[in-house]
């Protein structure tokens, strides 16, 4: 069984999202563990990684997606294990996960570093499994080409077979790879593969939405699959949202009071509008709320006010959920014309 | 102080701005208080001097002999000033402003310095922006709307100029005498309590009716309320209940119209019948004024039709009307009146073929029988029913003022019947087309006989750990923040006697660990952050946790959730409780409101209260009997009573925890707002536990 063991350099590379593709794109049965979590879902007394249970979703594996992390906080896996006993634990995880499998799948932390204080980075796991280790690389050409010499002039890869980079979420591929791959290559990193990048998968369906804001469906919890590519706050009058070119903006969200009658009716009305969050737990009369299950139109309702609301959106990271087929098959084409799949996995 | 009395009767009166032209404002007022047969001395003011309406005129308020009691001031705003500075200086007691312009339009700060004036020289104003005032003891219309105004035993009170003036036009159409018109205006210095006060005490006056858009000393409006309602009927019509409402109101007169449903509560439990229009609460002044108090409960319909008859029985109970049930009584007294194919039973049907002999013997035997307390006598249109007979006799036993007990009327029918009902409500008969009028009617007589039956609650101070409470308040004061943390919000409510859970906070997982295990399991495990108001919104509250595995997962969560809820809150620890157990879960609450000052609330409590507001209000103080009530006025009170073979759960608890919040609220000012929710409630006798508590100090400082 090959291990190949995926890590960023930061937050939001696209670790995930790679993972995902890579996994559809190679036909290979696997098996997935992500030892240090970064995002946690809690109910019912039951803890595990958001990515976790979407691999588990997506591709139909067995196994718990709470006995695919060992855990999240530091203060927690010091309480629960030391070096050994860590790395005792990621191997009996790899062993059971990836039993009767060609391919074990480990995703690292958020970054490079995180988890080192206790033996969980991504640079030890691939160290104790042996395995091959890719990194994934995002942000603009500057940061690419920076981080991807910083791993080589810097990183203790002694004892490590690293694969290479794999470049993602890339604006401009042509004048990258005219301008900075033949930098790269001169310093000894191998680029597996470069990724466009394609807006529709920085969307957020309503779905993820209202898991991420803890948020109750007042309505059209059928068409909680709607994707979201823009965000409008209402709290100007009518007349002036009429006149705001953001509020006819394709597939938006409108975050608004669910006291704002007139608001929401503007919205329900526009064809733009993809999906509302109804803030300060208020819910508008029942005959508003009907005229969007009239448009099909999903709303949630929230506690919080129209600015922490619109404040906690502006930082969710859009994450795909095991319903996003059409985005991951996007995400499957996508590595399968843009990375050597051959030797990565199979090489 | 100057004595309200010299409002209403002053020996003399200024009128500052008056007029001899026709049309003037100033000779509409002048006009209304000599034609009103005012018998005190009138001084008009004008500088041209002169003559107007056969009185000397005076050029200046200086000039003027003697002391004056009153000035009604009718002059442009930018003159109002000096003219209320001149009144002060000579020492004129009451200055009613008539003219408009002030904080109605923004200009807050004239109004303002005019009542500053006033005060420091000991002048009481009315207003400004007014129609005037009448007071019929003195035979005083000093308004500039209609004259001839009937004198009676309706005072009016009006925040509204337009409807002051069309209420005294509808009055005359009614034949309601008043004894009293004031309108308030801007309230800039008297207020609605000042003249309830007088109101109260004044033997012309037998109901009381008030028009409101804003309260602002609720307060003191609260308590006299209390004291005027138990004398006599208090009938208010308050605007601003919708948000297009309130935001009239607000451009109106500048008034916040506030929660509609904490001034509903409110005036429920000052005793205050609230009207849904002015008709409405004309006509329950009318006969409020004019109709003897029942002296039970017992009210029997009388009718000659069966569905008017049900129709009736359902507005009685909307209007808490009690009917009389018993049924041999009922046999003994009606047999002799009611056909075979009638009905004894409450409402009595006398049939189709009644006469208008056939309802008086009837309501003859009601009258006489002692158990019944009133009567509703409805009718339909029929054959053998003469209106001119019936209206005789009717005239007949009203105009011998020998009622004892409540008797109304309604018919219903054609033009003779509709002419005969408009000429007896003329004449002040309680008779009406509409059964839902004449029972509205009876039900704000009943009202009022409750209410004065009830005497006023003793009130028994609470005594609470006020040194406790000063202390943690001046904690949080020099930590910089107004939100109390967990174990700051549990030590209030130890120091007010409200039991709570054991409850610890730990810095580490190993600390949570350790407090789990010595607290037993479960346990509860909640973020405590000064950052994070509502811990269940951010994924900080972890329940039912049962070992120490657990303990470290959901220690873990918590720090994860929060931190991605708010990346900059300060997380000062995880607050391990003891779960309490399962029981009914209520919410509890003060709060400064901007109209009545300290108030509380009851509900139902948990996570969902913000979208089913079931909750009631109260201005506090109150006591036990008046907070027992408020819990039972939320619609989900049987669940505390107990359903499904569940037991009574411990409303005096309960009671008692309300009386406590609002104790501690009202003594300490620094604490704008205390939330208990959920308050848990178990069976009786097994007392009530406060689960999660949030207080809010006020932004002044007012350290005690």
């Amino acid at each position: 069984m090959k291990s190949l063991i995926i890590g960023s350099m930061d937050d939001n590379a696209g670790k995930t999202s790679v993972m995902v593709g890579l996994a559809r794109a190679s036909g290979m049965s696997f098996g997935y563990i992500k030892p240090l979590g970064d995002r946690l879902v809690y109910r019912k007394k039951r803890v595990w990684d958001y990515d976790a249970a979407l691999m588990t979703n997506i591709f139909g594996l067995q196994q718990d997606p709470e006995d695919m992390t060992m855990g999240f906080e530091h203060l927690k896996l010091r309480f629960k294990y030391d070096e050994a006993g860590a790395k005792g634990r990621v191997l009996q995880m790899a062993q059971e996960v990836g039993r009767g499998k060609e391919l074990l799948l480990v995703e690292g932390g958020k970054d490079i570093e995180y988890g080192i204080s206790f033996y969980l980075d991504v640079l030890s796991l691939a160290q104790y499994l042996e395995g091959k280790l890719v990194l994934v690389v995002g942000g603009d050409e500057n940061y690419i080409v920076d981080n991807v010499i910083f791993i080589k002039k810097h990183l203790e890869l002694k004892g490590i077979d690293f694969a290479g980079v794999i470049i993602n979420k890339l604006h401009n591929v042509a004048d990258f790879k005219n301008v900075f791959v033949p930098i790269i290559e001169k310093e000894g990193v191998k680029i597996l593969g470069i990724l466009p990048y394609r807006e529709e998968l920085t969307f957020f369906s309503m779905e993820y939405l209202s898991q991420y804001l803890l948020a109750r469906v007042a309505a059209g919890e059928e068409w909680l699959n709607r994707r979201i590519s823009n965000i409008y706050v209402g709290a100007a009058s009518v007349e002036s949202a009429y006149s705001d070119p953001a509020f006819h903006r394709e597939n938006k969200l409108v975050v608004t009071s669910g006291d704002r009658a007139d608001m929401l009716l503007a919205s329900f009305e526009d064809r733009c509008t993809a999906a509302v969050v109804l803030t300060n737990s208020i819910l508008p009369a029942q005959n508003i709320l009907a005229k969007a299950a009239e448009k099909k139109i999903p709303v949630l309702l929230v506690s919080p006010g129209v600015y922490e609301t619109a404040r906690q959106i502006e930082a969710l990271t859009p994450l795909i959920t095991s319903k996003d087929k059409a985005e991951i098959e996007l995400l499957a084409g996508l590595i399968k014309e843009n990375v050597n799949l051959d030797s990565l996995i199979k090489g | 102080m100057q004595d309200i009395k010299y409002l209403f009767e002053p020996r003399s009166v200024a009128v500052i701005g008056a007029s001899a032209k026709e049309g003037k404002l100033g000779n509409s007022l002048m006009s209304n208080l000599v034609a009103g047969g005012y018998r005190g001395s009138i001084y008009p003011v004008n500088p041209a001097g002169g003559e107007i309406l056969e009185l000397p005129a005076y050029r200046t308020v200086e000039e003027i002999p003697g002391e004056i009691d009153l000035a009604v001031v009718i002059i442009p705003a930018s003159a109002v000033f000096n003219a209320v500075k001149s009144c002060a200086d000579k020492g004129v007691k009451f200055a009613a402003v008539i003219t408009s312009g002030f904080s109605e339009v923004g200009n807050t700060g004239e109004e303002k310095k005019i009542v500053s004036y006033a005060c420091e020289h000991d002048m009481r104003l009315l207003g400004p922006n007014i129609i005037g005032i009448y007071s019929a003891v003195s035979s005083m219309n000093a308004t500039f709307g209609p004259s001839g105004i009937t004198a009676g035993n309706v005072a009016i009170v009006t925040q509204s100029d337009a409807l002051g003036v069309a209420m005294i036009g509808k009055t005359k159409v009614e034949n309601i005498g008043l004894s009293a018109i004031v309108s308030m205006g801007n309230k800039a210095d008297l207020d609605d309590d000042d003249i309830l006060r007088y109101l109260a005490a004044d033997p012309n006056t037998r109901v009381v009716m008030m028009y409101i858009e804003g309260v602002t000393n609720g307060e003191r409006l609260v308590d006299v309320l209390m004291r005027t309602t138990k004398i006599k009927p208090v009938v208010v019509v308050k605007s601003g209940r919708s948000k297009r409402g309130a935001m009239a109101a607000a451009s109106h007169t500048g008034s916040l119209a506030g929660e509609d449903k904490v001034f509903d509560d409110i005036a429920r439990q000052c005793g205050v019948i609230r009207a849904e229009g002015i008709q409405e609460a004309m006509d329950w002044c009318k006969f409020l004024a004019s109709t003897p108090q029942p002296q039970g409960e017992n009210t029997v319909i009388i009718t000659n039709g069966g569905g008017i008859g049900v129709l009736t029985a359902d507005a009685c109970e909307r209007y808490g009307i009690n009917l009389y049930d018993n049924l041999p009584d009922l046999k003994k007294t009606f047999s002799s009146v009611v056909p075979e194919f009638g009905s004894l039973k409450n409402p009595v049907d006398l049939t189709g073929q009644a006469t208008a002999d056939n309802y008086f013997t009837a309501i003859d035997a009601a009258l006489q029988n002692d158990n019944i307390s009133s009567i509703l006598c409805l009718g339909c249109e029929a054959g053998v029913f003469q209106p001119d007979k019936f209206a005789e006799q009717a005239e007949r036993r009203f105009a011998a003022g020998v009622l004892q007990k409540p008797l109304m009327f309604s018919f219903v029918g054609g033009e003779r019947v509709e002419d005969t009902v408009s000429r007896l409500k003329v004449l002040g008969l309680p008779i009406f087309n509409e059964v839902l009028e004449a029972a509205s009617c009876l039900g704000a007589i009943y009202n009022n006989y409750r209410q004065k039956k009830e005497p006023i609650e003793a009130i028994e101070p609470i005594e609470i750990d006020g040194k406790t409470i000063k202390g943690v308040i001046e904690g949080v004061r020099s930590d910089g923040r107004r939100f109390l943390l967990a174990q700051e919000a549990q030590q209030i409510m130890h120091a007010i006697g409200i039991a709570g859970p054991a409850s610890n906070i730990a810095h580490s997982l190993e600390e949570a660990v350790n407090l789990a295990e010595g607290t037993g399991y479960p346990v509860v495990m909640k973020v405590v952050s000064r950052d994070i108001v509502h811990k269940s919104d951010a994924g900080g509250v972890a329940l039912d946790i049962d070992n120490k595995d657990e303990v470290a997962d959901a220690y873990e969560a918590i720090l994860q959730n929060c931190r991605r809820y708010n990346p900059q809150a300060r997380i000062e620890g995880i607050e391990v409780a003891e779960q309490v157990r399962p029981g009914v879960e209520t919410i509890v609450g003060a709060h400064r409101d901007i109209s009545f000052g300290p108030i509380v609330m009851f509900g139902l409590g948990g996570i969902y209260v913000e979208v089913m507001k079931d909750i009631s209000f109260r201005a506090f103080p109150l006591g036990k009997r008046e907070a027992g009530r408020m819990i039972s006025e939320i619609k989900t009170y049987p669940l505390l009573l107990g359903v499904r073979g569940e037991k009574r759960k411990d409303i005096d608890a309960l009671a008692d925890a309300v009386l406590r919040v609002g104790t501690c609220l009202k003594q300490f000012k620094d604490i704008s707002d205390i939330e208990i929710n959920p308050l848990v409630a178990y069976d009786y006798g097994e007392g009530i536990r406060a689960v999660d508590v949030r207080i809010l100090l006020s932004r002044q400082e007012a350290i005690q």
